[in-house]
């Protein structure tokens, strides 16, 4: 790995981000080390941003947003890297900081907004609980504020909703109930993590024009990890394409559909059916994500990828090319 | 049409108890089927498109005699399903086969691949021994896997592999209708497009008929010849697959085709619908999309528009499609 990895996804200086990662390694224990799931991950997101983290199964992304939580399940380590909110250090800060920090200065929403919601309690107490992270609160105004979040994210009848429990609401309407719960610590970031894949395409069209709304009115960043390219087309701002554990693509959203460089990226939008053209014989890439463990030295793509040749199988460097793109492929990029 | 489609769904009604009133008593109905009608020539494929709660995947238990309607018909090549008895239907159900959407739940995990896919011919006594294994080995090619997979176990292989299993299963009784419930949305986008690839070269070569239940547009057109659209309990647009897409007429489809986030910057700025649609144990009078529809009349809360009429190449249950339709013909 060379110097550039860090360079390489950098919009702007690491003085403008709200939220910088180098070189982030996160792994599991597998015989006497550990299996980097992520491996060497560096991702700027300056105030109000929007960066996508896009891949398949087990490319990391996840991991890459639970690490930044500070959420990570307990079997995966953290091996390595630096992760900086608003300038902090966070991978060495105590849990009880963390926690603290969660809630007021990050949020996370999660797909299925029903694990994470608590099935007892009504909605506005777990929004309330929420409200207090920042201090203390009345009652009374903490069911106003409660309500007033709930209006914010579009739940109709908002003070009618306090008293409802999650099960009693449509999948829209938790994961709305979620994204106030969010809020409800006014952060600085969002993290999302495929937000609107469990929901209805209609549905997932509003929720999608909510977190753009919440973006832009309340100057919030937005870290958004999805599988779908369509989702992260629909996002403004940065996108990084992730496999197999690293990033090998970066690109602002716009001139990554423009023009994709790198060959998995180019291979994953030939290989979706569309709506909005004829049918025709998709480029599937051959072969299947290959799984932590049993990633080809090198270029970890070379497997599959129709331009592998032996020099592939060197390790390859995310270089930058200019203009806030980056690329981990010596053949696209020399 | 002179000959009788392989499959012909007229008027079917599923509703289910709502429980949980004083006592255990029921609250009132859910109406998962509001009266459906679908043809299916042999050796087309039919797309069935709708979001969840729309009745669709009812819709395909009824058809595989999984479920009784509570009225209605369901013909299989002329043969009535709903009234044949589970013996009867044995020898109906070679020729009428399924793959699931998850094949991790939907393939026995102590099984190896080899008895799985052999298993259907197991069962309905067809073929033995040596038979039996060079039999399996062709199925597993003609789906795309290596024969010497046949001694692992679903866990050793990958999401695209296992659903790959499942079709040679589901192939292994040479049925001339598969029903695919959601067929690829478990694997990862890469992988999905081998196994529609795969889904149109098994269509192409074996002659069958497919039944793809989708809630992914993209999807849906890529394989299908026709496609039906759902909305709580009904079929509220069927047309070919390239005018429907082209020329949507219900506002529904239209607002569904409009959400889809496309693969490239710029789309879907305003989300086309506001809610969600109701619940089917509380439909809202007249036209069941009337609440959400942009376009809705005073006389859509009132009455529901007739249904598409069974056997008609395109149609839309909508008033207003209705009245446009016929504005084109005369014109």
């Amino acid at each position: 790995m060379t110097g550039s990895t860090s360079e390489g996804t950098t919009a702007r200086g690491a003085d403008a981000s709200l939220l910088h990662v180098a070189d982030l390694r996160v792994g599991f224990p597998h015989g006497d080390g550990h299996l980097a799931a992520v491996d060497g991950v560096s991702l700027d997101l300056p105030p109000g941003g929007t960066l996508c983290l896009v891949g398949e199964s087990g490319c990391g992304k996840t991991l890459t947003a639970l690490a930044i939580m500070g959420l990570l399940p307990r079997a995966a380590r953290l091996l390595g890297g630096s992760l900086r909110l608003g300038g902090r250090e966070l991978a060495t800060l105590p849990e009880r900081e963390r926690r603290r920090l969660r809630g007021i200065e990050m949020a996370m929403i999660f797909q299925e907004p029903m694990t994470s919601l608590n099935p007892v309690l009504h909605v506005g107490l777990q929004i309330t609980e929420a409200l207090r992270r920042r201090g203390r609160l009345g009652r009374r105004e903490a069911r106003e504020r409660a309500a007033s979040l709930l209006a914010e994210v579009g739940v109709p009848e908002p003070a009618a909703r306090l008293g409802s429990y999650p099960h009693e609401l449509s999948g829209g309407l938790r994961q709305r109930v979620m994204i106030a719960i969010a809020l409800a610590g006014d952060p600085d970031l969002l993290v999302a993590d495929e937000p609107t894949t469990a929901l209805d395409v209609t549905v997932q069209a509003q929720v999608l024009a909510k977190l753009r709304e919440l973006r832009e009115r309340r100057g919030l960043a937005l870290l958004l990890i999805t599988h779908d390219l369509g989702v992260v087309a629909q996002a403004a701002g940065r996108v990084l394409v992730m496999y197999a554990g690293q990033v090998v693509e970066a690109a602002p959203v716009v001139d990554l559909f423009a023009a994709p460089r790198h060959p998995y990226t180019r291979g994953l939008l030939a290989s979706l059916p569309r709506p909005d053209r004829p049918p025709r014989a998709l480029a599937a890439i051959p072969g299947t994500v290959p799984r932590p463990g049993l990633w080809p030295a090198g270029c970890r793509f070379r497997d599959r990828c129709p331009l592998a040749e032996d020099a592939c199988g060197a390790a390859q460097a995310l270089r930058d090319l200019g203009g806030g793109r980056a690329l981990r492929c010596w053949k696209e990029a020399p | 049409m002179s000959t009788t489609p392989l499959l012909a769904v007229r008027g079917l009604v599923r509703r289910y108890p709502l429980a949980g009133g004083a006592l255990g008593r029921r609250r009132g109905w859910l109406a998962a089927l509001r009266g459906v009608d679908l043809d299916l020539e042999r050796g087309e494929c039919l797309g069935l498109v709708g979001e969840s709660g729309c009745g669709k995947t009812t819709l395909a238990r009824c058809v595989l005699a999984l479920e009784r309607p509570d009225a209605g018909s369901v013909r299989f090549d002329g043969a009535e399903l709903t009234r044949l008895s589970a013996r009867a239907l044995r020898p109906v159900r070679r020729r009428l086969q399924v793959v699931f959407q998850d094949p991790h739940a939907s393939l026995d995990p102590r099984l190896r691949v080899g008895a799985i896919v052999a298993e259907p011919l197991r069962i309905h006594r067809l073929v033995r021994g040596a038979v039996l294994r060079r039999r399996v080995d062709t199925l597993l090619e003609t789906v795309g896997l290596d024969p010497t997979l046949s001694a692992r176990h679903p866990h050793a292989l990958s999401g695209g592999q296992r659903q790959r299993v499942g079709i040679a299963r589901a192939l292994a009784l040479e049925p001339e209708l598969l029903v695919a419930d959601e067929p690829v949305s478990a694997l990862d986008v890469s992988v999905q497009a081998q196994i529609l690839n795969l889904l149109g070269e098994l269509r192409r070569r074996l002659g069958l008929a497919l039944l793809v239940i989708s809630h992914d547009l993209g999807v849906v057109r890529q394989v299908s010849d026709r496609v039906a659209v759902m909305y709580l309990g009904r079929v509220v647009e069927t047309a070919p697959a390239d005018e429907l897409f082209a020329t949507p007429r219900h506002p529904y489809t239209r607002a569904l085709l409009a959400a889809v986030p496309l693969p490239e910057p710029g789309g879907v700025p305003h989300p086309p619908l506001a809610g969600e649609p109701p619940s089917a144990a509380a439909l809202p009078s007249g036209c069941a999309f009337h609440p959400r529809c942009p376009a809705a009349l005073a006389e859509c809360r009132r009455d529901e528009p007739p249904p598409v009429p069974p056997g008609a190449r395109r149609g839309a249950a909508c008033v207003l499609a209705m009245r446009q339709e016929s504005l084109d013909s005369t014109a």
